[in-house]
């Protein structure tokens, strides 16, 4: 089964690459700029992997993290972002395991693509 | 007159003089004459009527023409007038002399000669003389020559014969017992009618005190002058420091967004690098997108370096043991380095459970930074670093010291200069930012070493933050 993919970042370049990146390795990718739509989407679908961009208009990446946790625990969640600090941020979500990790912009895709096959679906 | 004034009436004559009731109260008057008959020599005194009336009486003998004595002569003079003056004026000088002894202030007459006429009790208890051995001797001569004095010469010898007076003269006396006291003199002429001598007045005042007072006043104000001076240039030196410090703040908050939005490009460049490559199969395109990517993380890496400036600006205080960062600096640091044979000594006794406010993460990358630069400057085999600490009332103070290779005097003053680099050393700190993150602490680092002999570092912090307005 091909793996759901959900990508929200609020720079539309990087979130149109890595849409067609994720594309081209043959997932099945969801992809939006606005936090808003995001929660529209993942109220509808069940994914995967979600890649959220930490700073955005509205809600933030760990705002999405929460929600989408609520509604679907199984999804692995990675907060993305080009924040300097980001893991101090995210410090009690890594610890309770809440998000499945972190990745800083801009990353390695190699190890990006590694990572999110080593998800489970 | 004599009619009048001993009382005598015409009937009197050739009565004793003795059975006479006379107005005038002399005593033994029949005595005294007979003894002036006797004597052949006159008796003058003064006697009072009984109106109060002063009279000199003469009694002299009289002569007869062939010069025999055959009786006496009584006249007498009316003196009234110049008794009373008389008491007046003793009654004035005892006036005086009263005030002159009750003065506290010395007080001594001089003739025109400078000699002592008199002196007052206060004069005899201030210089430790007697009256009477000071009388007559020339002022000059006094207590062991002190008074001799060319500017009081000049005074006493020509300005007061012209002027009469001169005040605020000041003079020096050492008193064995007592030590050196001041004094100032204030003097007048008396030119005594009728005669060409006159009379000169010296008043004395201990101003020693005053003067001490006057010279503590003055060198406080000195002082005072100084410290306003050094108070001054350290505000302004302060104030400097901060504008600065919001400077760099203000630097850092736009490094930071800078920084920022430049990794979303680069991400999306590293992400369509890695497409093309999928797409085009073609080594030299390979090659060259390779190359391209190598660039992308350099740019990161710069972005890296400029946000760690700029995010020392940040303090986010918290209550921690300084020893607890201190220990965990250099576990840290002898993990990552190579120790071998270094030995490391920790004497921080002194501030073992002292907590201080700061922001733990930024000191701690501080001290992790200066045991980096301690344990590269170090002999493998014979280094020795040692790690010390103190604390006063305000501030806590570490120091780290190494027996390394030193700084070279030239370089020492540039190794924290505030010129951005993005060459950053150790942890990404260099000790430039060091200096940084101390100063928005409100603390401070100073660095001292010889070339060849090692370097000590010095690292304050108040042990409460200070709010940077």
């Amino acid at each position: 089964m091909y793996k759901k993919i959900l990508i929200v970042d609020d720079d539309s370049g990087v979130c149109n690459s890595l849409a067609m990146l994720l594309r081209e390795e043959g997932y099945d990718v969801d992809a939006t700029t606005e936090s808003s739509e995001a929660v529209v989407l993942i109220e509808k679908d069940r994914y995967d992997v979600c890649l959220f961009d930490y700073k955005m208009k509205g809600l933030n990446g760990k705002d999405l993290l929460k929600i989408t946790k609520n509604i679907n625990p199984q999804c692995s969640v990675f907060i993305v972002s080009a924040m300097f600090n980001l893991e101090e941020l995210c410090q009690k979500e890594i610890k309770s395991g809440l998000a499945t990790g972190v990745i800083s912009k801009p990353f390695d895709v190699e190890e990006l693509l590694k990572k999110i096959a080593a998800m489970d679906s | 007159m004599a009619r009048k004034v001993m009382n005598l009436i015409a009937t009197d004559i050739n009565r004793p003089i003795g059975d006479i009731k006379l107005n005038i109260d002399i005593a033994n008057l029949e005595e005294t004459i007979l003894g002036v008959i006797e004597d052949m020599a006159p008796n003058e005194s003064e006697v009072k009527d009984k109106e109060g009336r002063w009279y000199s009486v003469r009694i002299r003998p009289y002569r007869t023409i062939d010069n025999k004595i055959d009786g006496a002569l009584i006249s007498l003079i009316d003196i009234d007038a110049i008794k009373r003056s008389q008491t007046q004026l003793q009654g004035a000088l005892s006036y005086t002399q009263a005030i002159i002894e009750t003065m506290r202030e010395p007080l001594v007459a001089l003739d025109g000669d400078v000699r002592v006429l008199s002196a007052n009790k206060s004069f005899c208890d201030t210089f430790n003389v007697h009256a009477s051995d000071i009388k007559d001797k020339l002022l000059y001569e006094l207590g062991r020559r002190q008074w001799d004095n060319p500017v009081l010469r000049k005074l006493l010898g020509e300005i007061l014969p012209k002027k009469n007076y001169f005040n605020d003269f000041e003079l020096s006396f050492d008193f064995p017992e007592i030590g050196q006291k001041t004094m100032a003199l204030n003097g007048r002429q008396i030119k005594l009618h009728g005669k060409d001598s006159s009379l000169i007045l010296l008043v004395i005042e201990d101003i020693t005190e005053r003067k001490k007072a006057e010279d503590i006043l003055k060198r406080d104000n000195k002082t005072l002058d100084k410290m306003i001076d050094k108070r001054s240039k350290e505000l302004i030196r302060l104030q400097m420091e901060l504008v600065k410090s919001r400077h760099l703040s203000a630097v850092g908050t736009l490094a930071a967004t800078v920084a920022h939005e430049l990794r979303n490009p680069l991400a999306d460049i590293a992400i369509s690098i890695h497409r093309i490559k999928k797409i085009v199969k073609d080594p030299v395109v390979e090659e060259i997108l390779t190359g391209v990517n190598g660039r992308v993380l350099e740019s990161n890496q710069i972005i890296n370096d400029i946000l760690m400036y700029s995010k020392t600006t940040i303090v986010r205080y918290e209550s921690a043991k300084i020893n607890d960062i201190l220990i965990s600096s250099i576990d840290e640091q002898a993990q990552n380095f190579p120790i071998g044979k270094i030995a490391i000594n920790e004497k921080i006794a002194r501030t073992k459970d002292l907590i201080i406010e700061v922001d733990p993460i930024r000191i701690k990358e501080v001290f992790l930074n200066i045991l980096h630069n301690a344990l590269d400057a170090v002999d493998k085999d014979a280094g020795i670093i040692e790690i010390e600490s103190d604390v006063n009332d305000s501030m806590v103070s570490i120091l780290i010291k190494d027996n390394g290779e030193g700084i070279a005097k030239k370089d020492l003053k540039n190794i924290t200069n505030p010129f951005f680099t993005t060459k950053a050393k150790g942890t990404g700190l260099g000790l430039v930012v060091c200096k940084q993150v101390l100063m928005l602490h409100s603390g401070s680092l100073t660095i001292k070493s010889v070339e060849g002999k090692g370097t000590t570092v010095t690292v304050t912090l108040p042990i409460h933050k200070k709010e940077n307005v």
